[in-house]
């Protein structure tokens, strides 16, 4: 045992006060004389031997008393390996829709809470959200009743689970913490979807453990709008509805407008998919539809939105290339979506139109007389995406924008891109995949970009730049390091390209007319002017409109409306249909297994010194305080049995 | 029943009108008769005082009239309504003998505070005190020394001689021994001829049920009993502060005892005990008295002669 204050140990010599007194006053030699002993016989021997035995006991808890409450101002704490090393703890948080489910948030809240009791003044917990992406809503910190207010006042939202951001960030956070016992507190419901992704056989780093909930409430009735189409040929809407559980279920399905009730329609729904038709006149000039079903353990996912529909197609424009033209393919296929196709045209000789995007791919506009045309359309805020082939025209008007394009060396190996950007627009496509089609292209020829303006959207192998994107606002610019040829890659031909191409020139033309349908966590493009976002109807608490460009990530699901650059555009967000699968991942031993059975190096050097000041292992410990209310107790006990002793 | 005695007739006014005694004085006198009448004089002071003058000269009873009585004391009236001759016997006509009995154990020779009286001394001077107003009063009065047995006897008389001898015999009273007090009774029963007024002066510290066989004797005998239990302030308040070896002064039997620790079962027993000795003087007629070494006897004993007066009008 160690002491914080040794001086008051001094404190315990008061125990040889009591002693004295009680020798002092003991005197029993003396002799008595006395008429007779008839009424002192044997009981009064008892007596005697009994009040003996109390003076000797009530010397003692005199003694302990002095001790112990000389020992508690000493500040007494161990320090013993094991107590001494401070935890660390960080409560992952999953925000997902799915914990909306009745009874999860509640249930695994509760236990979230019940974990950070475990801990001490001077350890450190931190929380983070796991939705959309990996984000510390308080970093770690020796403030744990900050933490715990947190976690109190957290609430789930509408986004998509992804379990293997926050594995990694929590895991590297926790990894960087030295000599600390290390705990990761998976508040989440273990949906099969949020695991998606998760790389098993990589555990957590070398001495973080993860703590898992026990089950979560399994739904009784779960069902989910899972998307709404307009009727082609006659008025009225498609509304596919997904049934999970029990076996059949009978539901009543109500569209609205403006709080106007327009259909209503009861269904026999059966497990797994179920299409149903709503036909109705729908009114001029409405913004919109509300599809609501009556709500059952997820209701979050039991109401669903439908902007207006709008014409389905826009135009990129393209320079002309040798055959085959694979932009132009991928472009042509997304024509089978029926909605936010892209109409792929070769670019004119003059007055290119600012309202497209411009994708260029050989040197001949970096030359006159068309650079001036370039200039004057990149100058206008016309959308680009250049590929870079290395023509001295091309690195010419590259280097006046600032931009600085070198060529790599070949080398034997083909490059792969890393370091994916997953949150960025134009990767919206794979965002509730895996970016590991992306990471799978091969590249023999590249070039390394550089510019203090542009921001990388994947890397080289070495980290030099290889997608990067351009945009101060005024002009959108996406700029791939690598020309698009079968020689220099085989990104055509791979499965990766199209989604890629269809969902970056969505983005550079911000082509938000277009689609009018969204998911929380899609990233919205819209125009770069400056405009108004307002929540029409939904969930959403935030109803207070706001001025956004660019594009907007809306968190909660409804309608809303974006008005800017004189136009009006209606949009309908929708809850992520695959968060309504509220099936948990189905082998439990892989989760088990993250924890890596490696001791790391760093705990290995920590554990043999005391990591913990002396001060604040002893205000973990508080012994002080104990030995106080022992000290009480005792002193309790002394004055009863002195009583007796006394009379 | 016995006949009234003026010390018995104390009224209970004179209880309040008595004057302090000095016990410190009445120790440090040089002579037992001295002691004596000291006690005595305060005890008859308070009576002086008072407006009653004594009933001695009192009518007490009517006898038949016996050949070689005085004619003289023939009630006349009395014949004249009922043709008999009856003698009028007055209280002043009637003498009475007292008997005191002192207890000469070694337990009787105790003191719990160096300068102060041995419950011996203080019961001695008791006897001589009730000795000296008896031949005050004409009365006659006896002695009997309580050892192992009856180890002194004076028949009861009211001369001089009588007196200075029984000062004498008190004032050479050497306590030794345990004492065999029912003995003691026993053999008193045995040699006193006529019914008596029987003082005891001790701290009966007897076998309970050889003191009632005793007692109850005497009570056959028309005896009339009174008990002074002569008792130290310690053994009636046990109020010794710290642990010590105790030594029986009787026995001198030791015991190493805690006296905070054991005063509370010895208060218990000791009362127990006096209480029953109490309730044996009862059923034997008479009374018990218990005095207390640090206090004066006169207060005591008159209180209980203004109770006994009471008790008996």
């Amino acid at each position: 045992m160690n002491w914080l204050f040794p001086g008051f140990l001094a404190g315990a010599s008061l125990i040889a006060l009591p002693i004295i007194l009680h020798f002092l006053r003991r005197r029993g030699n003396l002799v008595v004389l006395f008429p007779s002993l008839r009424f002192l016989s044997e009981t009064a021997l008892r007596d005697t031997r009994r009040h003996h035995l109390f003076r000797w006991l009530t010397l003692l808890l005199r003694c302990l008393a002095i001790a112990l409450i000389a020992a508690a101002f000493a500040r007494p704490f161990w320090m013993s390996s094991a107590v001494s090393r401070r935890q660390v703890m960080v409560v992952a948080m999953d925000n997902s829709m799915s914990m909306q489910a009745s009874g999860r948030w509640e249930k695994l809240q509760g236990w979230a809470l019940k974990q950070l009791e475990e801990l001490f003044p001077g350890d450190q917990a931190g929380l983070l959200v796991m939705n959309p992406a990996p984000v510390w809503l308080v970093p770690l910190t020796d403030d744990l009743e900050r933490v715990r207010s947190a976690l109190k006042s957290a609430r789930p939202g509408f986004e998509t689970t992804r379990y293997s951001g926050a594995l990694r960030v929590a895991g590297e956070k926790l990894a960087l913490q030295p000599g600390a016992a290390k705990t990761l507190v998976w508040l989440a419901d273990e949906q099969r979807v949020g695991w998606r992704g998760v790389d098993f056989a990589q555990p957590l780093p070398p001495g973080v453990k993860i703590r898992f909930a026990d089950s979560v409430p399994e739904p009784n009735r779960q069902a989910a709008i899972t998307s709404l189409n307009w009727l082609v040929n006659q008025p009225g809407l498609e509304a596919d509805v997904h049934l999970y559980a029990p076996w059949q279920d009978q539901r009543r399905i109500t569209v609205s407008a403006d709080g106007r009730v327009l259909a209503e329609q009861t269904v026999m729904l059966h497990v797994g998919d179920n299409k149903i038709t709503l036909p109705f006149s729908r009114p001029e000039n409405v913004d919109g539809c509300r599809v609501a079903m009556d709500a059952d353990d997820l209701p979050a996912d039991d109401t669903a939105w439908i902007a207006p529909a709008t014409p389905a197609s826009a135009a990129v424009w393209l320079d002309k290339v040798p055959s085959p033209d694979f932009l132009a393919h991928a472009l042509l296929s997304t024509k089978k979506l029926g909605v936010a196709a892209l109409q792929p045209e070769p670019l004119p000789e003059a007055n290119w139109p600012v309202a497209g995007v411009v994708v260029l791919r050989s040197d001949d506009v970096y030359r006159s007389p068309q650079v001036s045309q370039l200039n004057r359309y990149f100058a206008a805020g016309g959308a680009l995406w250049i590929f870079v082939d290395g023509s001295a025209d091309q690195l010419e008007w590259l280097k006046q924008h600032g931009i600085s394009a070198t060529p790599r060396e070949a080398a034997e190996d083909a490059w792969r891109l890393q370091d994916w950007n997953s949150d960025h627009p134009a990767l919206a496509a794979f965002a509730d995949q895996s970016l590991l089609p992306l990471m799978k292209v091969e590249f023999h020829q590249g070039f390394d970009l550089a510019s203090e303006t542009l921001s990388p959207v994947a890397d080289w192998p070495d980290g030099k730049m290889a997608l990067a994107e351009w945009n101060n606002g005024a002009h959108r610019l996406l700029l791939a390091g690598f020309p698009l040829n079968r020689a220099a890659t085989d990104w055509p031909v791979r499965p990766s390209f199209v989604p890629f191409v269809h969902q970056a020139v969505r983005w550079l033309g911000s082509f938000s007319g277009r689609q009018t349908d969204w998911c929380v966590g899609d990233t919205v493009p819209l125009p770069d002017q400056p405009g108004t976002w307002r929540v029409l109807d939904g969930p959403a608490t935030q109803r207070e409109s706001k001025v956004v460009g660019g594009s907007i990530c809306p968190e909660a699901p409804g309608l809303y409306e974006f008005t800017g650059g004189g136009r009006r555009q209606i949009f309908a967000v929708n809850p992520p249909a695959e968060e309504s699968d509220l099936t948990p991942w189905p082998k439990p031993e892989q989760l088990a297994a993250l924890e890596s059975n490696l001791r790391s190096v760093r705990e290995d050097n920590s554990a043999a010194a005391p990591l913990m000041s002396n001060e604040a292992a002893e205000n973990r410990q508080r012994l002080w305080w104990w030995m106080l209310a022992a000290a009480g107790l005792v002193i309790l006990a002394e004055l009863a049995l002195a009583n007796r002793t006394t009379t | 029943m016995s006949p009234p005695s003026p010390i018995l007739n104390a009224p209970p006014a004179v209880v309040q009108r008595l004057p302090p005694l000095d016990l410190k004085l009445l120790a440090e006198l040089p002579a037992l008769y001295l002691q004596a009448r000291y006690l005595v004089d305060g005890f008859l002071n308070g009576c002086h005082r008072s407006p009653q003058k004594g009933s001695s000269v009192e009518f007490a009873e009517y006898r038949s009239y016996q050949l070689g009585d005085d004619p003289r004391r023939v009630d006349w009236r009395l014949f004249g309504r009922t043709e008999r001759l009856h003698i009028r016997q007055y209280e002043e006509e009637t003498q009475l003998r007292i008997f005191l009995v002192l207890d000469a154990s070694a337990s009787m020779d105790y003191s719990s505070r160096p300068q102060a009286m041995t419950k011996l001394g203080f019961a001695r001077i008791m006897v001589a005190g009730l000795g000296a107003l008896a031949r005050r009063q004409g009365d006659a009065f006896g002695l009997g020394l309580a050892g192992p047995d009856l180890t002194d006897f004076l028949r009861a008389r009211s001369s001089l001689t009588h007196w200075k001898a029984f000062i004498g015999r008190l004032a050479a009273v050497i306590p030794a021994g345990p004492t065999d007090l029912a003995k003691v009774l026993e053999s008193l029963a045995e040699v006193i001829p006529k019914r008596a007024m029987i003082f005891i002066a001790s701290d009966f510290y007897e076998e309970p049920v050889r003191l009632r066989v005793a007692l109850q004797r005497l009570r056959h005998d028309h005896h009339e009993i009174i008990g002074l239990q002569v008792l130290d302030p310690l053994e009636l308040d046990f109020d010794h502060a710290h642990a010590g070896i105790f030594t029986d002064a009787e026995t001198g039997r030791r015991l190493e005892l805690d006296s905070p620790a054991v005063r509370a079962g010895y208060l218990k027993r000791f009362r127990r005990f006096c209480a029953e000795l109490d309730e044996m003087f009862h059923e034997a007629g008479g009374d018990l008295v218990t005095l207390r070494t640090d206090e004066p006897p006169v207060a005591a004993l008159a209180h209980y002669l203004a109770v006994r007066s009471q008790r008996r009008k």
